[in-house]
């Protein structure tokens, strides 16, 4: 009975994702294009929690500054091949881990042989410059492989998720219980009918589980009002006083557990909105041989909606801990599991005919994969995010960015700022740097070529809003342009190992499909510790 | 370009100078730790003096990547060094591998540093580091994560909320009864298993085990209680045959047979609940023999191994097979010190095994659903779920409000929530709250006294720093007490002769001074003490700071705007409060105070007293 030794260095994480989640992270093959501060930041909070391979493709020399801000480089690093060298003290942290570097210049290989990145099960950017990052969002956006774009500038860090779908069946909601207090299945309702009340001893009575309780009040209740469940708060009040009128005595904690339920025993059961509209979505009319089991298992749940599901989700079947004798609670257990089984079995059915019908084999799908479809089928997720070239081509979200940036704590305006860097180093070949000035003292006085600095990046900064249609400046904008100035690109190690931990979690989640990611922009201010999301 | 080039530019060359100017100390070298560790050497703090009293586990790997395969075992706090400085060979760190309430961390330790960063993982050292970063006056900056959520906030005495002006949810406890004689939740076996029979076997041979008992006796269960010392004394025998070949069986039929069999024998115990079955080792045993028991049925993947639900066979196998590893690990420890003992841990497979086998058999006797190991380690342990996102997104917080207060920009501080699991808010922020003015940690006086611990009298701490500083002043008769124990009041009053050595008073103690005519602790001095050789009864002591100074100032409607009501729910938490006031005498439990008392007694003002 000795735990292994795996299960035993990964426990922590376990109890967040389970083993499902952990082989879904030992399988992925990770791609971090440059390996800076962040970039190995976030390769650490991967490699730490046993992610299965991670390559460093980068064409730089390690420098001092990168020793400097990179905790994985040492003096002796300098000169010698940046993704070589962080690869490997990043590969100390984890045996489980397999790491490759590239040393290759990834602006050109993008160039030139894009298809290298479609080995990998995500790619990772840091400090990729404009151009060759749109091309590659093209490439993985067609192969369907996730991108994350990152960027760590002085106290500011960014990153964006790149990818046409993300489905998500195991949400990680908070509350998962299902227990269809207001329409009872046959069996459910027959299992109530066996208890008879007024002939259990004490002993008994103390220990009927709350979900009967609730049940035979529920419908003696319908009984006396046309089959309708309690609506209105006096109406929910005088059900409570009902089944407290079934109490023998005070310490019956299974009478509390069912007052402590009514509110939602009264809730009426039904598909969640959310799940209504992923129904709705054409990739669940139209299953072809190109659809994800994603969408082939949420079809079946569809069809089974509409038919022997008579309008509910398959259920759950998990039944919450309650005051109840074992056999009670148990035989009750059962019936919910059971429910739940033909349930899943008639969804399997009806998946299996849908692979029939595009020419797969029923194994395609694993049982267990409908299984936890079946589970989570209320909490299930689909974001569709936008691509790369929409956000910066096609159709850049000209009115919200303008509506955004009126508001001058709003951290929209780091996002303009790093657009237009991005714009100033494709003319440049680097970026924006007066660095150098403002170290020698630590006087407010803007020197003639920081002013110059300056006045160019604002030009750039005025070419993005005159694009996006915004005519009134937003007065902030000169304060950001002159901390950028200031901080040149330098990245400071600090933020660069908090954005480093909140894109590992983001990485996680979309690797292991569970919890829901971030859509699809999220811009940190470390000097306000704050963050917003936006779509762009 | 220099390596600190970044950091310089980006903070500005007048924040990069105090920044290595700054003597920080981190508390915990754990999850949180290895990143601050990791942030404070980069952003180029240069001065970091680091206690942990833990030692690396296998556990802690998949996120302290300070640590490797090779540490197990070690000290966090000094592999935790050496790994930092192998990276950064430039900076100076001081590892101590030692519990922080120890004595020689005192208060003018405490106030040798210019910033106090919290990394720990357990309420009791939180409260203690809380407190003495009061007393030295020394800005503290808190921190603590769970799985995808965290939270940092910075304290500064006088200034902000201190860790315990807020409430702390309290750890559920279990009436004794509940656990030895009428389980009815899965949770009330773990604790039975783990707390009760563990120690019992393996653990330190209690005494306090009795006076436990005693402290729940009623009217109602007092045959009981008496039932249940005798089933321990009983226990205490059978523990004299461990190492013999029918230890583990011998133990099976006392706790899971005999013991049963005489709690059924309380028939008035069972007619409100269903009836215990004693377990019947001869039948099991055969059960087993006759393969019945799944024990090499792998049928499940590796990794689900230990989320299945034992058999009765396999929780038998596994109780007599863990029962004989603990005692020969036990005994092999007592070759070498005699006074050697085992206590559970959640990580030991041996402790778990052990706890699951043991909680499952007796919910099987009490009709009561088993659990599966993992889920038994998750409810024995406590265990709370860590990754490394969420600690280096905390740690990384940490730093930026160090930045804030070595700028003295303590008002830009907030403390922050962060929740990596929900959308679109991934951090919260509030503004840093005032002290609570009826918070009984930091609304005191906080005072350092040198003295001389080995000459001076409780009598001599009385007269000369108590009552003879200022007649117009004087508080009256007094409460003194150190650690939870009164020391002095006006009924107790042995000890005014006896020095602070012979009290136990001793460098580094806080000693905590009211005045009698006080309902709360409010009123409370607390003085933290620091031992000096001073040779003249003049000068035995030397009080930094004014005690009961502020006794007066405190404004009537600050009292009057807490109402009655409040206060009786602040008192009734007495109880929980595992800080100072944890074993306050039962005199003091005088709860409800008149709002009139209140102005009249000028409550308000709690001093602390820093024996030095």
């Amino acid at each position: 009975m000795i735990i292994d030794k795996k299960t035993q260095k990964y426990d922590r994480q376990l109890r967040l994702w389970q083993a499902s989640g952990q082989t879904a992270l030992e399988t992925a093959k990770v791609c971090l294009i440059n390996g800076t501060a962040t970039g190995c930041e976030i390769l650490k909070d991967l490699v730490l929690p046993g992610i299965g391979s991670f390559t460093v493709v980068d064409g730089k020399i390690v420098e001092g500054s990168d020793v400097g801000n990179t905790f994985f480089l040492v003096s002796d690093s300098i000169g010698t091949n940046r993704a070589q060298a962080v690869t490997e003290f990043l590969q100390e942290l984890n045996e489980d881990a397999k790491g490759f570097h590239f040393s290759e210049d990834p602006v050109a290989l993008i160039e030139n042989q894009p298809e290298y990145f479609l080995q990998f099960s995500i790619v990772i950017t840091t400090d990729l410059p404009e151009k060759p990052l749109l091309k590659l969002a093209d490439t993985l956006w067609n192969a369907k492989i996730p991108l994350v774009i990152v960027r760590t500038i002085g106290f500011i860090g960014y990153f964006r998720i790149v990818l046409p779908e993300h489905t998500v069946v195991e949400t990680h909601p908070e509350n998962v219980i299902d227990l269809r207090l207001d329409v009872p299945f046959p069996a459910l309702e027959q299992y109530v009918n066996t208890f008879n009340f007024e002939t259990l001893d004490s002993m008994d009575h103390a220990h009927v589980p709350y979900v009967v309780i609730l049940l035979k009040y529920l419908k003696q209740w319908k009984q006396d009002h046309d089959g309708k469940l309690p609506s209105t708060s006096a109406e929910r009040n005088e059900f409570k006083q009902l089944v407290q009128s079934g109490r023998r005595n005070v310490d019956e904690e299974n009478f509390d557990e069912a007052l402590a339920s009514v509110w939602k025993a009264c809730a009426a059961t039904k598909v969640p909105h959310h799940v209504e509209e992923i129904f709705k979505n054409s990739s669940c009319d139209s299953i072809t041989i190109e659809s994800s089991n994603f969408w082939i298992i949420a079809r079946a749940v569809r069809d089974f909606v509409s038919n022997e599901g008579l309008g509910l989700l398959p259920l759950a079947g998990n039944v919450p801990d309650m005051k109840a004798d074992t056999s009670n609670y148990v035989a009750m257990q059962n019936i919910y599991r059971q429910k739940a089984k033909e349930d899943i079995s008639a969804v399997r059915t009806r998946v299996h005919d849908i692979l029939n019908s595009i020419g797969r084999p029923a194994e395609f799908i694993s049982d267990d994969e409908i299984d936890s479809f079946c589970k989570h089928a209320s909490f299930i997720q689909v974001i569709r995010y936008r691509s790369l070239q929409e956000e910066y081509i096609t159709e850049p979200k000209k009115l919200d960015i303008g509506r955004w940036l009126q508001d001058p704590q709003a951290n929209i305006v780091h996002y303009v700022l790093i657009r237009a860097m991005d714009r100033f180093y494709e003319s440049h070949n680097r970026y924006p740097d007066a660095a150098t000035y403002f170290l020698e003292d630590d006087t407010e006085e803007v020197s003639e070529e920081a002013k110059n600095e300056f006045n160019t990046l604002k030009t750039y900064v005025d070419n993005l809003l005159r694009e996006w249609e915004i005519t009134n400046y937003p007065e902030h904008l000169d304060n950001h342009i002159h901390e950028i100035c200031r901080a040149g690109s330098s990245e400071l190690a600090n933020i660069a190992s908090l954005l480093g931990g909140m894109v590992s979690q983001e990485v996680i989640k979309l690797v292991t499909k569970q919890y829901i990611p971030m859509n699809n922009t999220v811009i940190f201010d470390g000097v306000r510790s704050t963050s917003s999301s936006y779509i762009l | 370009m220099p390596r600190t080039l970044h950091a310089e530019t980006v903070l500005g060359q007048s924040l990069f100078q105090k920044i290595s100017n700054c003597r920080v100390l981190m508390v915990g070298a754990g999850g949180i730790g290895c990143e601050l560790l990791k942030n404070l050497a980069m952003s180029g703090f240069r001065q970091i003096e680091l206690v942990d009293l833990d030692t690396i586990d296998l556990s802690n790997l998949n996120r302290q990547f300070l640590f490797q395969k090779q540490h197990i075992m070690k000290s966090k706090a000094e592999v935790a060094r050496e790994s930092a400085l192998k990276f950064n060979p430039n900076i100076n760190i001081i590892a101590h591998h030692a519990n922080i309430k120890s004595p020689r961390f005192n208060v003018e330790w405490f106030k040798s540093f210019d910033i106090v960063m919290n990394a720990l993982d357990n309420l009791d050292a939180r409260r203690h580091v809380n407190m003495m970063c009061l007393v030295a006056n020394v800005p503290l900056i808190e921190s603590g994560t769970e799985g995808y959520l965290g939270q940092v906030t910075a304290i500064k005495k006088d200034e902000t909320e201190c860790y315990d002006c807020q409430p702390k949810p309290v750890r559920r406890t279990y009436p004794v009864c509940t656990i030895r004689s009428t389980p009815s939740q899965p949770i009330h076996c773990i604790v039975w298993a783990k707390s009760y029979l563990f120690s019992q076997l393996f653990g330190l041979p209690e005494d306090d085990d009795d006076e436990r008992l005693e402290a729940e006796m009623t009217q109602e269960n007092v045959k009981e209680i008496e039932n249940l010392k005798k089933e321990t004394q009983a226990l205490k025998q059978i523990r004299e045959a461990m190492g013999t070949a029918d230890y583990p069986q011998k133990v099976f039929k006392k706790v899971f047979t005999d013991d049963i069999n005489r709690l059924l024998s309380m028939e008035d115990m069972w007619q409100n609940r269903k009836s215990p079955v004693a377990l019947k080792y001869e039948e099991i045993e055969k059960l087993v023999t006759e393969g019945n028991s799944q024990l090499n049925n792998t049928e499940e993947s590796n990794t689900l191994k230990d989320q299945r639900v034992w058999s009765l066979a396999e929780n038998f196998v596994v109780f007599l097979d863990s029962v004989r590893r603990l005692s020969e690990k036990l005994m092999k420890e007592q070759a070498n010190n005699p006074n050697a003992s085992l206590s559970f841990d959640k990580d030991d497979p041996d402790s778990l095994d052990f706890v699951t086998a043991t909680s499952n058999l007796r919910s099987i006797i009490f009709d009561i659903e088993p659990k599966s190991q993992f889920k038994v380690k998750e409810m024995a342990g406590n265990i709370i779920p860590a990754i490394a996102t969420t600690n280096a997104i905390i740690a990384g917080m940490i730093v930026m409000q160090s930045f804030k207060i070595l700028n003295e920009k303590l008002n830009e501080c907030k403390t922050i929530f962060f929740d990596g699991s929900r959308r679109p808010q991934i951090f919260l922020s509030e503004s840093l709250n005032p002290p609570n003015p009826e918070c009984r940690v930091c609304n005191n006086t906080h005072i350092i006294l040198k003295v001389n611990t080995k000459k001076a009298t409780l009598r001599d701490f009385l007269d000369k720093v108590i009552h003879g500083r200022n007649d117009d002043m004087d508080i009256g008769e007094v409460i003194v007490e150190e650690g939870g124990r009164i020391i002095y009041d006006v009924e107790y009053d042995d000890n005014l002769d006896a020095t602070f050595e012979q009290l136990q008073i001793t460098d580094g103690k806080l000693v905590s001074v009211k005045p009698d005519d006080d309902i709360d602790e409010q009123n409370s001095s607390i003085f933290a003490i620091s031992h000096r050789d001073f040779e003249t009864p003049n000068t035995w002591f030397q009080v930094d700071g004014e005690p009961f100074a502020t006794r007066n100032k405190i404004s009537v409607t600050k009292s009057n705007s807490f109402s009655k009501q409040k206060r009786k729910l602040e008192e009734s938490e007495v109880d929980t409060f595992e800080g100072l006031s944890r074993k306050r005498p039962a005199m003091n439990e005088e709860i409800l105070v008149e709002d009139d008392d209140i102005i009249v007694t000028d409550s308000g003002t709690q001093k602390l007293i820093v024996i030095d």
